[in-house]
């Protein structure tokens, strides 16, 4: 008896665990056949950290947030500045204020008024956070000048302040001063097109629609985001219906989409940069120049992006400033590549290649280490946890490393000073020249548009004479959705705006 | 280990009881004849490990890395009997040198962990007090962590590559082996013959090579041989997320990491190191269960 | 009985702590800056150095520990790095995902595996018994995370009948359940069928089957309770290893789970988070060699006095198979 009563009890104690944490239902995706949908289930590819909106780690989550936030003035698709919360301002002479009217009469999700202290708690939070350092370098301090008036003073005259002022979302602030930090980062509450329901981490966010919007209430209501980090799994379920864009997909998958013709595809380029670094404290030039030679750009992309990447010189795009095609470039030719090795006395080279550990990356790797091995260089590959990444980049305890670098549609500025002067924080070729140094910092400070087109120019000059690194491509920006669902195309930054979508 | 045996082997004082060592031992490998699924795992397995040592004399080691973005995502035709991967490589030769190294790294960590435990386990099991009392604590500590993700975070720390996963895998399955060394070296202590010849004036070595070792040497092969698929498919665990050897080297978990992303327009990328795994891991299953029955016959087939 | 569980339980606090030092001390190994990673790449150096000094990364080992298990004690395990919120709050809401798919995956190998086992036994030496035993073996040789992409293959894209993620409905288990479940439903197959064997052929079977008893009912009532422990004992052993597989499952089919998280948080080196889900996994590792041995004693109490001392290891159970 007392046997049978163990195995009774073993089991129940399994299903009583098992039914304490069963959840509850789910929600049905009603479709009807005459009504139009008012629901839509988007895929992200990974999932965010949190969703204060001073405190977002990577562009997806920054894009996201746009749904959800208004900032004070925005990017249309040509890349201007255009209004949003503030109609309009006005520049000082010497660069050095700008003062916002703000719109009236907006709310926020939570019925409060928009008024000049959100601007300036979410102006202050924006300069102080680390995360949006990129953005808010140049801002010093905000006043507030009436309820629907602030004035945003900068460090330094900063020409390109505005393209980076709508990174700075507006927060309000009876909400954030009503929270604990842990709490206001899970409770976003904006202006925008759509606001927050619900979050269940690692699963899913749901967002429905602002009716009151300022700018116009969003025709779909409710809107699904799931997190799903495989790619062959969000096709799948693209396929099924269970979902109904993404725009994180794998070009492999985004080629089966276009082949399958089933689903509806738009690509175009993407704003990510790709190129491979040096450590330039360790190679010298003549070895990065003859490695820029051994390098087959085609092949990455092929290998990588499936010949959907676009092939470039130079980390511009075709009218931003600096962008030129006059310059030193290196041409496949591992011919030319093992004769300036020898040259420089570089036979038998042992490099270490460090990366952080995802698919693309170590396809890179892999071909970069068999291109390399062509030339008679061992490519010693260390691939290492993202987290571990950081500190060695840090320590500079690399040879070549790979990196992949969000440009800024309008603003040549803080991405160079960032990835290429020697203080940069994403100085990963650890280049340190005095020259470049001082054409960037100039550059920096200088307001007249064709002067900084000018000098950067010059910069990208030096950086491909000097073989600083190995530019690759500029990944494509895939986009496969529902091909019933109307208002959408593929964007280069990717900051798609569910309010303009609609079946 | 074949040294061990010979001592074993040579007739000394206990010449009545080595006979029978001797005697058992022939009747052990007549019983795994007689086993006809054993037999075939030992068929299975020899040619796979045959076709992993000569594999340099019929596919040159090249095939293994050479890329050739022209060839790629081949489907299994007579040229690329397995297809081709990403980079237009010949995954026929990557899976059969993959052989090589899943085979080398769960031999290695069965060997290591195996020596490691019987070095611990012996020691416990024959000294016992304060000795064993301590190192059972740390081997419990060790054992309340699931294997997978006690290898998982060594692997983390130490970094990714073959010999640190080898290292790793063997770290967390040495506690295992002293366990079970430990209780059949027990066992064996209170055994008549360890008695008389403690009587007899034999020295602790002399109890411990002579004796002890030789008579483990059955639990041993048993559980490294029921064991062995599991390292293999550990291991592959490890490379499958990405936490243990590193592409190019042709580690079926890591190849079938690197196919999943494709597995959909290529399934064959995904399909011949799996069944390389499931294949191998068979036959070892077959021959370890064949070489437990044959060890202790009263176990019921 | 209370008092037994109790001194187990109790047993339980330093083998815990002791495996805190270890995962402690194994992630320390790894050089990383925690610091950078919260800041992001963008954070000037002096704002990473004033965090890593305030967050006492720059302390000795021994120092940061001993913060750590005091900060501990009071229910604090620390943010996450990642996202800052409290480590034990994204643990209970990813728990009960692992804990499920743990709970589905045990009873489908107690259902399946017993329920060939038997048939197998009873069956013996007849075709179904060597299907049965082929089909096992094979059960055997497949790794589950292969087995997952098989199945996501086959169903998922070919068929389309079953979501291909989320865990909103019940069909989103299926596929992991099944990969998660085959190496369990091997093993306890074949210890059932070896240890239904040995009872059938014991006498109180055989006067049960003259006294003219339906042959089911002998072989449910009489042969299948008297082959429990063994049984028992491959159940709680592969509950144990099904959190750790659900590990790799897990990372297959994206689903939101405690291994899932463990790994997402080893590779973007979140310290607070891997220290406290281990240590998580390992208490319910052991609570569960508990429940295990808990039933033992009830079967038979014989048993108490002894697995107090000597504890046969669980989690590989192989070994019972070999004995």
């Amino acid at each position: 008896m007392k046997k049978a009563l163990a195995a009774i009890l073993t089991l129940a104690m399994l299903f009583s665990l098992a039914a304490c944490s069963s959840g509850n239902g789910s929600a049905d995706e009603g479709e009807g056949a005459t009504e139009p949908r008012n629901d839509l289930t988007v895929i992200l590819s990974s999932e965010f950290t949190t969703l204060d909106p001073q405190k977002l780690s990577a562009n997806a989550s920054i894009n996201f947030c746009s749904n959800i936030f208004d900032g004070l003035v925005a990017l249309d698709e040509e890349n201007n500045v255009v209004p949003m919360l503030a109609t309009d301002w006005e520049i000082s002479p010497d660069g050095l204020d700008y003062t916002f009217h703000l719109r009236e009469g907006v709310k926020f999700h939570n019925g409060n008024d928009l008024t000049a202290e959100d601007v300036k708690l979410s102006v202050e939070r924006f300069r102080d956070n680390e995360w949006m350092a990129f953005a808010s370098f140049a801002v010093d301090s905000c006043d507030i000048v009436d309820d629907y008036t602030v004035t945003i003073h900068l460090k330094f005259p900063y020409g390109n302040f505005l393209s980076m002022l709508w990174y700075c979302y507006i927060i309000d602030s009876d909400h954030y001063n009503s929270l604990s930090e842990e709490d206001f980062a899970r409770n976003p509450v904006g202006t925008g097109a759509y606001q927050f329901v619900e979050w269940a981490p690692a699963q899913y966010v749901t967002l429905k629609a602002n009716p009151d919007y300022w700018n116009g209430a969003p025709h779909i209501e409710n809107l699904r985001f799931n997190f799903v980090s495989d790619s062959n799994t969000a096709m799948m379920a693209l396929n099924t219906g269970e979902a109904d864009l993404s725009f994180g997909v794998t070009p492999l998958n985004y080629k089966q989409a276009v082949e399958g013709g089933k689903l509806a595809t738009d690509s175009t380029t993407g704003n990510n940069f790709y190129y491979i670094n040096f450590n330039c404290d360790r190679i010298s030039k003549e070895v990065r120049q003859a490695i820029s030679y051994a390098i087959d750009r085609e092949t990455f992309n092929v290998v990588i992006n499936e010949d959907t990447g676009y092939l470039s010189d130079i980390a511009l795009t075709e009218g931003q400033e600096g962008y030129t095609t006059d310059l030193t470039t290196y041409p496949y030719d591992p011919d030319k590549a093992m004769e300036l090795l020898e040259q420089a006395g570089a036979t038998d080279l042992s490099l270490t290649f460090y990366y952080d550990e995802s698919s693309a990356n170590t396809k890179m790797a892999q071909t970069l280490q068999s291109q390399l091995g062509a030339v008679g260089i061992e490519l010693i590959l260390e691939p290492v946890e993202s987290g571990t990444w950081w500190s060695t980049f840090g320590n500079g305890d690399y040879d070549l490393s790979r990196s992949g670098y969000p440009m800024e549609a309008a603003n040549t500025d803080s991405c160079y000073y960032d990835m290429f002067h020697s203080t940069g924080s994403f100085n990963v070729s650890r280049i340190n020249n005095p020259e470049l140094d001082a054409l960037l910092d100039e550059a920096r400070r200088e307001l007249d548009s064709e002067k900084r087109n000018e000098i950067y120019i010059q910069v990208n000059q030096i950086m491909a004479e000097e073989a600083y690194y190995i530019p690759l491509y500029f990944s494509a920006s895939l986009l496969v959705y529902n091909p019933d669902l109307q208002g959408v195309h593929a964007l280069t930054s990717q900051n798609y705006q569910y309010k303009d979508m609609h079946w | 280990m074949t040294d061990e045996k010979n001592i074993a082997a040579k007739p000394a004082e206990w010449e009545l009881e080595q006979d029978c060592i001797e005697e058992e031992r022939f009747a052990f490998f007549r019983r795994l004849c007689e086993n006809k699924t054993a037999v075939l795992g030992l068929i299975l397995l020899t040619i796979i490990v045959g076709m992993a040592l000569t594999a340099s004399l019929w596919i040159p080691q090249e095939a293994v890395t050479t890329q050739d973005i022209s060839v790629r995502f081949v489907a299994p035709c007579r040229e690329f009997l397995f297809g081709t991967d990403g980079f237009g490589r010949d995954i026929f030769a990557r899976v059969v040198y993959g052989a090589r190294v899943s085979l080398f790294i769960a031999v290695s960590t069965i060997a290591i962990s195996c020596l490691a435990g019987l070095v611990l386990g012996v020691g416990c099991g024959y000294l016992g007090g304060k000795f064993d009392a301590i190192v059972m604590r740390i081997v419990d500590v060790f054992m309340c962590l699931p294997p997978l993700l006690f290898s998982l975070s060594i692997v983390a720390a130490l970094g990714n590559g073959m010999w640190k996963l080898i290292l790793a895998v063997s770290i967390t399955m040495t506690p295992y082996f002293t366990r079970v060394i430990r209780a059949t070296v027990m066992s064996l202590t209170s055994m008549d013959y360890i008695e008389a010849a403690r009587a007899n004036g034999a020295t602790h070595m002399h109890i411990i090579l002579r004796h002890i070792i030789p008579n483990c040497l059955g639990p041993i092969i048993v559980e490294a041989t029921i064991n062995l698929s599991y390292m293999i498919m550990l291991a592959a665990s490890l490379s499958f997320i990405g936490m243990g050897v590193v592409s190019p080297t042709p580690e079926w978990g890591a190849m079938l990491s690197e196919g999943r992303e494709v597995m959909l327009d290529a399934p064959w990328v995904v399909l011949a190191p799996g069944l390389a795994i499931v294949i191998t891991a068979l036959s070892v299953n077959l021959l370890g269960d064949g070489i437990r029955d044959a060890l202790d016959p009263r176990m019921k087939r | 009985m209370v008092k037994y569980i109790v001194k187990r339980i109790l047993v339980l606090i330093p083998i815990l702590l002791a495996v805190s030092f270890v995962v402690f001390a194994i992630l320390s190994f790894i050089p990383s800056d925690a610091a950078r990673i919260m800041l992001g790449a963008n954070a000037p150096q002096e704002a990473v150095d004033a965090l890593r000094e305030s967050l006492g990364l720059n302390d000795p080992f021994l120092v940061r520990y001993g913060n750590y298990m005091l900060n501990a004690f009071q229910g604090d395990f620390g943010n996450s790095y990642r996202s800052g919120q409290p480590v034990f709050d994204e643990i209970l809401v990813r728990f009960p995902v692992t804990l499920k798919l743990a709970v589905f995956s045990i009873l489908t190998v107690t259902i399946v595996g017993i329920l060939l086992g038997v048939i197998s036994a009873v069956k013996q030496r007849t075709v179904i018994d060597a299907i049965v035993t082929v089909l096992s073996m094979l059960a055997a040789a497949v790794p589950g995370f292969w087995l997952a992409l098989m199945m996501m293959l086959l169903f998922a894209s070919y068929m389309g009948f079953l979501p291909t993620y989320g865990i909103e409905s019940w069909k989103s288990y299926i596929m992991p359940v099944i990969a998660l479940s085959m190496p369990g439903i091997a093993e306890l197959t074949r210890m059932t069928r070896s240890a239904m064997l040995e009872t059938i052929g014991q006498d109180y079977v055989r006067t049960a089957r003259s006294k003219g008893l339906r042959e089911g009912l002998v072989m449910f009532r009489h042969a299948l309770k008297n082959a429990l422990m063994p049984i028992i004992t491959v159940i709680g052993s592969n509950f144990g290893s099904l959190l750790g597989g659900s590990v790799v499952i897990e990372t297959v089919f994206s689903l939101p789970g405690l291994g899932n998280l463990i790994v997402t948080s080893i590779r973007s080196k979140d310290d607070p988070m891997v220290m406290a889900g281990t240590l998580f996994v390992a208490l319910i590792f052991c609570l569960i060699l508990l429940a295990v041995d808990v039933a033992y004693a009830l079967i038979d109490p014989r048993l108490r006095t002894r697995y107090v001392h000597q504890r046969k290891p669980r989690w590989r159970s192989k070994e019972v198979a070999a004995r």
